[in-house]
């Protein structure tokens, strides 16, 4: 191996990828007592930089904010190959990850999520259930302060640990067409802080969690978590970009081989090795670590790495009212939320639910961009008046979360020419719709259509599908009990590396319907919490 | 007011030929009317044109090229253009029409006009998420008869 530069230490745990998932493992084994070292790619992010509190925030949300890689075109993102997908995944780099961008939208998974196989005879059942993850949510809950509302009817039993944001005119009027029709609906759970929480600041409704909190209300992992786990002794380093997990002679995980901000080459030894890359990050880095003992890639006996991905295809309906609804308004964040058609019903046609939320629809732009499908006599000119005295600040959106199943043929894989800015291959997505989600996506756009209606909507406008949302990045390294069929335990550790765990979406045996941040982190929680317990008896690189 | 994120130290495309081409081109897609001004009465100065532009500074070559082609010419020429440009380079067009309308809707003035407020900080009191939530519409979700699932293995 040539090296510019070896760091004599050797950690205990190295963690690669400073999102969520790798923010919880941190903080949790450093509190600890374990030696921790963090590799991030990307930097930290400060508040002030994000767009959504300068008067130009829609403009430059256009590139320069934009949640897709892609187009953003930072050199701390790697790019991704999509020529060969239906939906483009969308994420960012940096400390707190994804998290920077998320909508904060805060929900478990439905105990039915975790049986599939057994209530509906698809896919697989996960090998633990919701009971098993029950703890781990709500640990993480408190930590991060979810405002909400207890009672939803469609889950078992939980506390919210703050107390709701207002709902707002979008919520109250969507929230009638439901009730019109006996339709599940309740205020929705956010990961944004109703009062102040820890390090966390108060919302004060920007509307633009989807670009970053300008506020530091939103609980992103780099406020909630980093600053105790550095605290705590971990140490983060950034602009430190992983391109192989080593092994030692055993095939035991030895550390990582990182570029720096300069572009040198480094190798940080490690005992342990904890990925947290998600569900494209991970199976890149993944192949990318195949060696003589493991040519097709590192933890991949099973074959399955980087197959059976999962998105979450997005679509959405907006509705026009005939009356204000400071639709600009925050937070953004959901509204409110319903699992009307959440759960499988086969009688559909199709396997699988969506979920659905209300948001905001945000400032003149948008409302503009309402009407791109139209012709320009529609959109422009004289119209351009009447069409934003109608449609701004009077609409609101159901945003439909669909349920993806897991299919062998949806795959990430290494482009053979994409590289990124250290000259590393790209991942290659190949991501196509199945006839059962589109089938299922078809259902949720008429129904969201109907409760527009039932509301009171002078107008609908569907989009069959959000090319570029949401960043839910599920699927490709199946947890399970059977090494054959699985690439990690029930505990998120590697069956073929015995000191090596992933603890990011990748894991995730099906997708549910929901936003999944608060399962990846619990799950990483759960792995962390068993690291701490197990660290005696189990066996590292020498 | 809120601040501009744009960088508008450094220099901008627009020349006094480029902005006078920027507000022929904004006669074409928000133009004057009985209860809307133009851009150019809005935004005199060009300031908010300004701010817009620099907003995407990604495209600013290709944005330059396009006034350049547009300079001088009459505004029924333009809309044909614009026209045609819609049809075959549509990510150019996209770019165009969301920075004239981008410019448009930031000048306080046709803000006032369409009621926006801009980007401002309203922290909720603390008792209005209770009170949207005290009258029959909470009692809609509260009485609704469904539940989850349970798997055969489900206990609470």
């Amino acid at each position: 191996m040539s090296v510019s530069q070896t760091n004599t230490d050797v950690v205990d745990v190295l963690v690669i990828g400073a999102g969520p998932s790798g923010a919880v493992v941190a903080q949790h084994m450093a509190t600890n007592g374990f030696s921790v070292t963090c590799l991030e790619q990307s930097r930290w992010f400060n508040n002030s930089e994000f767009p959504g509190d300068k008067v130009d925030w829609e403009l430059l949300s256009q590139q320069q904010w934009h949640h897709e890689p892609n187009i953003r075109g930072f050199d701390t993102d790697y790019p991704t190959a999509t020529g060969d997908s239906d939906v483009h995944p969308v994420m960012i780099g940096g400390v707190g990850g994804s998290t920077l961008f998320y909508g904060g939208h805060w929900h478990r998974f439905l105990p039915s999520d975790f049986r599939m196989h057994s209530l509906d005879g698809i896919a697989e059942d996960w090998p633990i259930s919701y009971k098993d993850l029950a703890p781990f949510y709500d640990k993480v809950d408190r930590a991060i302060g979810v405002a909400g509302v207890e009672g939803d009817p469609m889950y078992p039993p939980f506390e919210v640990p703050m107390p709701p944001h207002p709902i707002g005119k979008v919520g109250r009027i969507a929230a009638r067409g439901m009730n019109k029709l006996g339709w599940h609906w309740w205020p929705s759970a956010n990961a944004i802080a109703s009062q102040r929480h820890g390090e966390l600041a108060q919302c004060v409704r920007w509307g633009t969690c989807e670009t970053g909190c300008p506020q530091g209300a939103k609980a992103s992992f780099d406020i909630t978590h980093w600053p105790s786990a550095i605290k705590n002794g971990a140490r983060l380093l950034t602009n430190s970009r992983v391109h192989k997990i080593t092994v030692d002679a055993q095939g035991r995980a030895d550390g990582a081989l990182y570029f720096d901000a300069r572009g040198v080459e480094h190798h940080q030894k490690a005992r342990f090795v904890v990925l947290a890359a998600n569900g494209i990050g991970t199976p890149r880095l993944l192949k990318l670590s195949a060696h003589p003992g493991a040519p097709d890639g590192l933890a991949n006996s099973s074959g399955l790495v980087g197959k059976r991905l999962m998105l979450h295809p997005n679509a959405e309906v907006t509705g026009v009212y005939d009356e204000p609804l400071e639709s600009w308004l925050g937070p953004a964040g959901q509204a409110i939320h319903s699992l009307e058609f959440y759960e499988t019903d086969l009688s559909r046609g199709f396997a699988g639910g969506a979920k659905w939320q209300v948001m905001p629809t945000g400032g003149p732009l948008r409302a503009l961009s309402l009407y791109d499908r139209d012709d320009f006599d529609t959109q422009w000119g004289p119209s351009i008046h009447r069409r934003m005295d109608e449609t701004f600040g009077r609409s609101l959106q159901w945003g439909i979360n669909s349920q993806d199943l897991p299919e062998e043929t949806n795959t990430v894989t290494l482009d053979a020419d994409l590289v990124d800015s250290n000259g590393i291959p790209a991942p290659r997505i190949h991501y196509r719709l199945s006839d059962n989600t589109r089938a299922l996506l078809r259902y949720n756009v008429d129904r969201a259509v109907e409760a527009h209606q039932a509301a009171g909507a002078v107008a609908t406008m569907p989009t069959d599908l959000w090319p570029d949302q949401p960043g839910h990045l599920l699927g490709t390294a199946k947890m399970g009990d059977d090494a054959a069929t699985s690439v990690v335990d029930r505990w998120n550790i590697s069956h073929d590396v015995p000191n090596l765990a992933i603890v990011d979406g990748s894991v995730m045996p099906t997708s549910g319907a929901v936003n999944p941040t608060s399962t990846i982190t619990a799950l990483a929680l759960r792995a962390a919490e068993n690291l701490v317990a197990t660290a005696k008896n189990r066996k590292v690189a020498q | 007011m809120s601040s501009i994120g744009a960088k508008l130290d450094a220099p901008t495309i627009l020349d006094s030929a480029r902005i006078e081409t920027a507000w022929t081109i904004a006669d074409v897609l928000v133009p004057e009317t009985d209860d809307r001004p133009s851009l150019k009465t809005a935004d005199p100065e060009a300031r908010w044109l300004a701010v817009a532009f620099a907003a995407r500074r990604d495209s600013e070559h290709e944005l330059a090229v396009l006034l350049d082609i547009l300079r001088g010419r009459e505004q029924s020429e333009v809309e044909a253009m614009l026209r045609s440009l819609r049809v075959e380079k549509r990510y150019l067009f996209d770019t165009i029409s969301s920075v004239i309308a981008g410019a448009y809707y930031m000048t306080p003035q046709v803000r006032a006009l369409i009621g926006y407020p801009g980007q401002e900080q309203r922290p909720a009191p603390l008792e209005l998420a209770a009170d949207e939530l005290s009258d029959e519409i909470f009692e809609g979700a509260m009485a609704y008869g469904g539940a989850f699932r349970a798997p055969s293995d489900f206990v609470v």
